[in-house]
């Protein structure tokens, strides 16, 4: 890939999907007139891009780029993920009081009320967070940009080795973001719901029943732990879909982000009564067994889960060291 | 002390520069070729500026652009629209009355 298509990309990067295209077409055009023009070959290509300057800049320009809450480097990417937080919280709320309804013997419109209530409270404190951590994002970038960006300190060897692949779907985390939206709320909010579900035969009826396996007498200590644990996930998601960052810079923050949350599953895992120690007796009481069974096999899917998590950060910062030697 | 002048002047003709593409494209223009055409005149302007600024003047309405295959490349061409005539004339006319009040504000010396 010559540099001429590598600049180009490094500023349709920042761009919004719809103008992508359009720009690109546009100004390699450009630059290709201009490389023209010149005279000695060997170096038209570096003279006419250092020129242009440094591609974020000129991204900046094409965004216009004004001072904002949230401009428009950030603000696809913030929209987008509203959308998601705030459709994954109504599925959640949905879901759950779906099942409140089918648990309860009567409904009453109080539930209802209460369904639309903690949905908009909910809504509006995701609003809130979200926009917050961009705000602040679009604070920093702004702060540092005129000492960081100032275009005649790019040179064409500022350019990276080649282009990554831009996600052709609109986030490829999308399920993460939305299923970690869901697993806080329901944690939070509806921990009851977290448990083994039996159909109870009574003599004329069978009723449905849950029995919560979340250990709410140590709630108060592994709660915090554990919203720690998926907070640190889900901004880690956050960051990998968020384009403006360059690939080494989204790749460190999530890889270290990732590793801290690994490290507190470890400890919540290794000093955290989380689940009820008894959970294979609720399925089946009395059965030696089927609890041995259930407590290696639980110990074996929680192994697992920690290998593989580990071996992909590791990758992961092999990875960034292998493009900081480059 | 040379920072602050080439900052002041970089004001100075960012004050102008719209004024100066306008003028220029009453006929149909590519990027490059605007760039020399206002080099012509010794109106320096980088294309990092120009370039992102001729789609800025085309959002707000105040250029018409197409595209052509010249020679197996495709070129964006620009044009002032109607609407740019309109904005043009009013600009022109503003520049020359501060133009004429500049010139009398700046007569004499400084001491």
């Amino acid at each position: 890939m010559n540099n001429i298509e590598i600049y180009v990309f490094e500023v349709v990067k920042y761009l919004p999907r719809h103008l992508r295209e359009d720009v690109k077409l546009e100004l390699t055009s450009q630059l290709m007139d201009m490389i023209e023009d010149l005279d000695h070959q060997d170096h038209a290509v570096q003279t006419v891009l250092e020129s242009m300057g440094s591609p974020k800049v000129l991204a900046d320009r094409y965004l216009n780029k004004q001072s904002a809450l949230i401009g428009p480097r950030y603000y696809e990417v913030y929209s987008k993920i509203i959308k998601i937080v705030i459709l994954a919280l109504t599925l959640a709320f949905t879901i759950t009081f779906g099942i409140k309804i089918f648990f309860s013997e009567v409904i009453s419109l109080w539930i209802i009320l209460e369904y639309f209530g903690t949905l908009l409270n909910a809504s509006m404190m995701a609003f809130a967070y979200v926009t917050l951590i961009f705000a602040f994002m679009e604070y920093k970038e702004f702060k540092i940009e005129d000492k960081d960006l100032e275009s005649t300190s790019w040179t064409i060897n500022d350019l990276p080795q080649q282009t990554i692949d831009l996600p052709t779907h609109r986030f490829e985390n999308i399920f993460e973001i939305g299923f970690l939206c869901i697993v806080l709320y329901v944690i939070n909010i509806q921990p009851n719901l977290i448990g083994i579900y039996s159909v109870v035969v009574n003599a004329n009826e069978s009723v449905w029943k849950v029995i919560p396996i979340l250990n709410e007498v140590t709630r108060s200590t592994w709660i915090i732990l554990v919203n720690g644990w998926l907070g640190l996930l889900l901004l880690s998601g956050i960051i990998k879909a968020i384009y403006r960052l360059s690939d080494h810079q989204r790749m460190l923050a999530s890889t270290i982000l990732d590793s801290i949350a690994l490290g507190v599953f470890a400890f919540i895992v290794l000093t955290q009564e989380v689940i009820v120690s008894n959970v294979a007796g609720l399925i089946v009481p009395d059965n030696e067994g089927f609890s041995m069974m259930v407590t290696r096999g639980s110990l074996i899917v929680v192994a697992l889960i920690f290998a593989v998590n580990l071996y992909e950060i590791i990758k992961r910062f092999i990875k960034l060291n292998q493009k900081k030697g480059l | 002390m040379k920072e602050i002048v080439d900052g002041l002047l970089l004001e100075l003709r960012r004050g102008v520069l719209i004024l100066g593409v306008l003028s220029q494209l009453n006929q149909k223009e590519y990027g490059y070729s605007l760039i020399q055409k206002l080099q012509l005149h010794k109106f320096d302007i980088e294309a990092g500026t120009l370039y992102p600024l001729l789609r800025r003047l085309e959002k707000q309405g105040l250029l018409e652009s197409s595209w052509e295959l010249i020679e197996n490349r495709p070129r964006r061409y620009y044009q002032i629209s109607q609407q740019g005539v309109v904005l043009y004339e009013q600009l022109k006319k503003e520049y020359f009355d501060m133009n004429a009040i500049m010139s009398q504000l700046t007569q004499g010396e400084i001491t």
